[in-house]
């Protein structure tokens, strides 16, 4: 403990790789919330305005079937437009390397 | 956490991770964003158990037609630039 707030010393070089791997795992752990988070509130923005048009005391049975449905259909949008997306920079990317060639 | 403490090699290649994660993070905006757009654009129906089959190709021509014009626009840009009028 007194090292770890020393510092005079030098850490080893497997604390040096431990503290490295927990780093990037904060990094990408942070990212993927990140992510689903973005996912969540856009889908939760759209679907309420899609699902529940008038709202009133409580979710109404249909309502729910509507949201849930919602929430498929905007992940399988995403999926979707992920797909197009990574397909059309690999293609730009191709073109631009035979260009070079 | 404390990177100071690290040897040179391990924050170089921890320098290099986190400039990947950054490009990663800046893609995944812009399929978000997309995804925002071109759902406003193309679900206009109540949400059922699956898209139809203009839907889904809408879906994917908005991603294609958005890169075209962001691609259309920065020619046209160029293209002003280098031919002045005058």
């Amino acid at each position: 403990m007194a090292d770890f707030f020393g510092g005079g010393s030098k850490s080893s070089p497997q604390d040096n790789n431990a503290r490295k791997e927990a780093i990037m795992d904060n990094v990408r752990n942070e990212l993927a919330l990140a992510n689903a988070q973005q996912l969540m509130n856009s889908a939760n923005e759209r679907c309420f305005k899609a699902c529940v048009l008038k709202p009133s005391t409580s979710l109404s049975n249909s309502e729910q079937t509507c949201l849930s449905r919602c929430l498929d259909r905007y992940m399988e949008a995403f999926t979707i437009v992920q797909n197009t997306y990574m397909a059309r920079i690999r293609r730009e990317r191709m073109e631009d390397t035979t260009r070079v060639l | 956490m404390d990177a100071s403490k690290l040897d040179e090699a391990t924050q170089k290649e921890l320098a290099a991770f986190l400039e990947r994660q950054q490009a990663e993070a800046r893609v995944q905006s812009t399929i978000h964003n997309l995804s925002m757009m071109c759902w406003d654009k193309c679900v206009t129906s109540t949400p059922s158990t699956r898209f139809s089959r203009s839907e889904e190709a809408c879906l994917a021509n908005c991603v294609d037609r958005f890169l075209d014009s962001s691609m259309h626009l920065v020619r046209r840009i160029e293209e002003q630039r280098f031919k002045p009028s005058e």
